[in-house]
């Protein structure tokens, strides 16, 4: 049962902390306006390459059901119509492997000389009778003399059920790139990910996300700092993070991140 | 819909800034956070107007993009070249500094917990939907955030002489 008087209290403090926080609307505003278009330009794109394919598609599917006189008077075609916010749970899949069985795995990726340290595997988010999410890790990374020199970050995210936003919102670069990034791309043509680059005040971050098979997003990121969160204010531990764009990509292409399934019950 | 969008920054984004401030306890966090669900409610604002109550959603969208984003230890916040209305304000004061202090202590799960239920007032049965969580966890997560909270903010209560308990 909650405290009343400490719920209340809580309320309370939160009202008058935040009370005369100031807005940054304009940044806010702008910077919305310009990730959220980049969005829509690019999903437009999609959707007329989407639509020449699926035309072609049609065009070889229907045109001799036609010619043999078949039609299949039991199809019918249905109105996606208006989507509600669907948050519903995604299904048990690779996405809940355990962090320790990640973190297992990673070291045998990681380059010879290369160790893990202080692993955070969410352990400590679980509240009382709950079972670890699974799905991530974050840990540092000590080189051959033991010396700590970065932190490494990877995440097996469950498809979404979000029309493709997730996806298009994570393997695609803004427009104008506001960061050194670059898509990665399919002997076809067809965005299969990123990489991308981030700077701030001599933390670097390096990412790469890649569409798994099950358009589940698998994402990797390795930094010169050790700290929780990388970004402004973090501190450094090398002037350079200690894997590769090729290395991350090596890891987070291997095959070991696809093969785990939930157990049976 | 640019300006339909924009009325709804103007009028909206204090209370979904002060929300991303509590979620992510860091200003800059905040912004990225703020910037990044409303960047999806822009690219999908047909869906957004057509909803039954699109601030409401608009939050949910904060929320999910927070859960799903804190995994993550890197920031992704695009800059914008002329920050017209950084604060100004001289310091925090003494009473934010302490309640986000207190808050970054909390498992991220457990601040979203607390958020929802103290800070938007939603009901158990609402936030459980919106964590995908069990009834019987926001009560749990609640308890133990509410005393985690007690006791990280009686401990950095600041004496009259600036030291702290």
């Amino acid at each position: 049962m909650t405290d009343p008087d400490l719920s209340t209290g809580l309320h309370d403090l939160m009202v008058r902390s935040l009370d005369d926080l100031p807005t940054p609307t304009e940044r806010l505003r702008a910077g919305s306006l310009q990730r959220g278009r980049a969005v829509r330009r690019r999903r437009r794109a999609g959707a007329i390459l989407g639509g020449v394919a699926l035309l072609a598609t049609v065009s070889v599917v229907v045109l001799p059901a036609l010619a043999g006189s078949q039609a299949d008077e039991g199809t019918v075609a249905t109105d996606p119509g208006n989507p509600q916010p669907t948050f519903a749970e995604p299904p048990p899949g690779r996405w809940d492997m355990p962090g320790a069985v990640m973190l297992h795995r990673v070291a045998d990726l990681l380059p010879d000389g290369m160790t893990t340290t202080d692993e955070n595997l969410g352990d400590e988010e679980l509240a009382p009778g709950e079972e670890p999410g699974g799905g991530w890790f974050a840990t540092d990374l000590v080189d051959e003399d033991g010396d700590t020199v970065g932190g490494l970050n990877l995440v097996l995210y469950p498809p979404a059920d979000d029309h493709g936003a997730f996806i298009d919102d994570h393997t695609t670069c803004p427009e104008p790139a506001a960061t050194a990034c670059t898509e990665l791309r399919d002997a076809d043509g067809n965005t299969i990910g990123r990489t991308n680059r981030f700077d701030t005040d001599g933390v670097i971050v390096r990412e790469v996300t890649l569409v798994g098979p099950d358009e589940g997003l698998l994402y990797i990121a390795g930094s010169n700092s050790a700290d929780d969160k990388w970004g402004e204010g973090s501190t450094v531990a090398a002037t350079a993070p200690p894997l590769s764009f090729a290395q991350l990509r090596t890891i987070l292409s291997d095959p070991t991140w696809l093969d785990w399934t939930p157990p049976a019950g | 819909m640019d300006d339909e969008f924009e009325e709804f920054v103007a009028a909206r984004s204090a209370q979904l800034y002060r929300s991303a401030y509590l979620l992510t306890t860091s200003p800059h966090a905040a912004e990225d956070l703020v910037q990044s669900a409303l960047a999806k409610a822009y690219a999908s604002w047909w869906r957004v107007s057509g909803a039954g109550d699109p601030v409401a959603y608009v939050h949910g969208v904060l929320i999910k993009t927070f859960l799903s984003e804190r995994r993550r230890r890197s920031s992704s916040e695009l800059p914008v070249a002329e920050p017209t209305d950084r604060a100004t304000r001289d310091a925090d004061p003494a009473d934010r500094v302490a309640l986000l202090a207190a808050l970054a202590e909390l498992a991220p799960v457990d601040r979203a917990v607390v958020v929802l239920r103290f800070w938007e007032d939603r009901s158990v049965a609402q936030t459980a939907a919106d964590l995908d969580l069990s009834e019987a966890a926001v009560k749990n997560r609640s308890l133990r955030a509410l005393r985690s909270l007690r006791t990280l903010l009686t401990d950095t209560t600041p004496h009259p002489n600036g030291s702290a308990r």
